[in-house]
């Protein structure tokens, strides 16, 4: 892909942005028919303005593309020139703000109750490519200085990544923090009240909040069982599997693991079924007693464990298995030449290579019980009397459900966040600790 | 396999427990989507009447086109086709390009947005459900495909950027700058090399990015209000929910959403295992 070719797709991507002003932009007039629209409504200064940057970023178009055209079929060059380049580059800005203006305008500052039709999209997407193409473009081509050049890579290269991240995940921790310490409860944030500093008032009242404790406990045992449950299982299972002891590694490896590529949404209305009144599980327990009858209202959170116990123990396997294959199989054979037998490699051998593994997992378990909400959310919803809160579900309810209590919510999942950061911090202090032993 | 050579009668014993044990979890392992199976061909009345145990007496198999027609589930394929595909090469391009970029170019802000990228790996999606809720209304992505997506692209993010920048780091410098001195931009080397030899770990995260994309069901749930844009868990939730007591259908609509995923994953064994003791590990 050279500079020339480069351009010139920038400047496709431009043409499909144009033709959007060829099919409906706004409701049904089309992109023509609003120049018109807006220069002839009438209505004061800010029509006006949006009919002359519509002219104009359509104008500023067709120039940038007639401008690039023109220069590489006349010059054959292949790239621009400097003073080529400064005038494709003004002429990009030019269209970006304008079209961005009118856009906008028309849909936040008019009084028209506009949608956006098909062109929109056209526009909207094409202009997007146009300027992603032509950025990458300047990075082609022998003009730039060595420096310049591994700079604009540099961001070029990660700069969506960036952004996409620091916008969807950054931020919103962030701000998630900040909305903890506020009254704020959805709208727009600049109106008057909406945003009013209450400091820990919401801290408060979640450490008042009984369900607070009820989500707290529930997440413990859900930590409780993947430790207790999960490891352990996972870990002998693996153990089995990768020492030879048995035939058949793979087959058994791709049942025990089938459970966890399966949604968690199908499997928690699977089991919701599977332990209801109407399900399998009564029946089978009718083998074993007679008179056994169903009843939820004891233990609710025992078929949820035993679904969390039953769907994420083949993680812990895989897991364990990759990290058994990498420990060095001459060590153990030696061990078992020199007579250890098999309880004593396991213990002497293989034990402590996977501390670093074991403890690792358990954060990794700690970390997966906040997350555990499809499961929870469809197979109880929290109840019966939601005695089956984890804290997800607990805040997604008080901003979801009934009267929404979102600064609650915030705080809610501020908790987690904070919990989420400490266990970080345990997992690279550990990191830091065990990588330095395996050098 | 040192083990077994030692036979002893003892030795066999322990073999055949072991065997059990195996034999026990993999059956524990799939009786219930077993039972799925088998219960999603009767009718609810059958369902109801007889054992719950036993295979149906007809195989009803019009619950199946009874929960096609009525969920929808073209649209909601068509959703979860959209967003798994088009979240997945997003994540791949941008991925190996930060992760090219933080491996390989020499930059002071690398080691500030890597740690952070690192960071976001433990950073669950609970936590930041209800600003990214807030910031859809405000930006009115809200119940449309485009928000959703962004949202995807962004998650998946963290756990692209580490892949991808501990592979390319251990691809030679040396290839990178024999292309420099030859004159090569970097687009050009990211292009022509790097891309092309970054094939492993790319399957590997396409791999995580399309599982878990495929059953991500919570982020559709709050950011997506009308039924055209649903993907396919949020549809079979609601869908279920309506029909609560009509087993057999229910039962038909749960087999059509874990069918594909289940013949994914017969096809991408031995990739998927990899990829999440890959992603797993380092926590």
């Amino acid at each position: 892909m050279n500079k020339k070719n480069m351009i010139l797709a920038s400047k496709v991507c431009l043409l499909v942005a144009m033709l959007g002003y060829c099919i409906p932009v706004f409701d049904d007039a089309n992109g023509f028919a609003a120049f018109i629209y807006f220069f002839g409504a009438g209505q004061g200064a800010l029509y006006i303005f949006i009919g002359i940057a519509l002219v104009l970023s359509f104008l500023a178009m067709a120039a940038s593309v007639v401008f690039s055209s023109l220069y590489y079929v006349r010059g054959k060059k292949d790239s621009y020139s400097k003073s080529a380049a400064a005038i494709d580059i003004a002429l990009m800005f030019t269209i970006l703000i304008s079209t961005l203006f009118a856009l906008i305008t028309v849909k936040k500052f008019t009084e028209e109750d506009v949608d956006f039709g098909l062109g929109f999209y056209f526009m909207v997407y094409g202009l997007a490519a146009f300027v992603i193409v032509y950025l990458y473009s300047t990075l082609l081509g022998e003009t730039l200085s060595t420096k310049t050049e591994e700079r604009r890579a540099y961001w070029m290269l990660s700069l969506p990544a960036i952004l996409f991240y620091f916008g969807v995940m950054t931020f919103p921790s962030l701000f998630s923090v900040f909305l903890s310490l506020t009254n704020y409860s959805g709208g727009s944030l600049f109106e008057k009240g909406a945003l009013q500093f209450v400091g820990l008032k919401n801290y408060l009242k979640v450490f008042r909040d009984q369900y607070f404790y009820v989500s707290l406990r529930n997440n413990f045992w859900i930590v409780l069982v993947s430790v207790f449950g999960q490891l352990p299982l996972g870990f002998f299972l693996a153990y089995v599997l990768t020492r030879g002891l048995v035939k058949g590694k793979d087959f058994f490896q791709t049942m025990i693991y089938l459970p966890c590529v399966i949604s968690t949404v199908v499997i928690g209305i699977l089991f919701q079924t599977f332990f209801s009144s109407h399900g399998a599980w009564t029946e089978i327990m009718k083998w074993f007693n007679p008179s056994y009858e169903w009843s939820m209202g004891n233990r609710p959170m025992l078929p949820v464990l035993f679904v969390i116990l039953w769907m994420y123990t083949g993680t812990y396997l895989i897991i364990f298995m990759a990290n058994l294959q990498k420990i060095d199989p001459q060590i153990m054979e030696a061990a078992t030449i020199d007579g250890a037998t098999e309880w004593q490699v396991l213990w002497h051998v293989i034990f402590p290579e996977l501390s670093g593994v074991f403890v690792i997992s358990a954060i990794l378990a700690i970390s997966g019980s906040l997350k555990s909400f499809d499961l929870v959310y469809v197979m109880t919803g929290g109840g019966p009397a939601k005695q089956t809160y984890v804290l997800s579900l607990y805040m997604f309810d008080k901003a979801f459900k009934g009267a929404a209590d979102y600064p609650m919510a915030n705080t809610i999942s501020t908790i987690m966040v904070v919990i989420s950061l400490i266990l970080i911090g345990i997992v690279k202090t550990l990191e830091k600790k065990f990588g330095a032993k395996e050098e | 396999m040192n083990v077994m050579e030692k036979t002893g009668p003892k030795h066999l014993l322990s073999q055949v427990v072991i065997y059990i044990i195996l034999v026990f979890f993999a059956f524990m392992a799939l009786y219930p989507l077993f039972w799925l199976f088998f219960s999603s061909f009767k009718t609810t009345q059958e369902y109801q009447l007889t054992s719950k145990l036993a295979l149906p007496q007809v195989w009803w198999w019009r619950n199946y086109l009874d929960a096609w027609v009525r969920g929808r589930f073209g649209t909601l394929f068509l959703n979860s086709i959209i967003y798994t595909g088009v979240s997945t090469i997003v994540i791949l391009y941008c991925s190996i390009a930060a992760g090219f970029a933080f491996s390989k170019l020499p930059s002071k802000a690398t080691p500030f947005f890597y740690k952070s990228f690192v960071v976001g790996v433990l950073i669950t999606l609970q936590c930041i459900m209800i600003p990214l809720f807030f910031m859809s209304n405000w930006t009115g992505l809200y119940d449309t495909r485009l928000g959703v997506l962004i949202c995807y692209i962004g998650i998946g993010m963290p756990m692209g950027i580490y892949l991808t920048t501990e592979f390319i780091r251990s691809i030679p410098d040396s290839l990178v700058e024999s292309a420099r001195i030859d004159g090569a931009p970097y687009l050009q080397i990211f292009f022509d090399i790097i891309f092309p030899m970054s094939k492993p770990v790319g399957i590997t995260l396409a791999i995580l990015t399309i599982t878990g994309t495929w059953n991500e069901f919570m982020l559709v749930n709050i950011l997506a209000s009308s039924e055209k844009i649903k993907s396919l868990p949020v549809g079979v939730q609601k869908f279920s929910g309506a029909l609560a007591s009509d087993y057999g259908k229910q039962f038909a609509a749960l087999m059509i959403s874990v069918i594909p995923i289940i013949i994914f994953y017969g096809i991408f064994r031995k990739q998927i295992t990899k990829g999440v003791a890959a992603g797993a590990v380092k926590g």
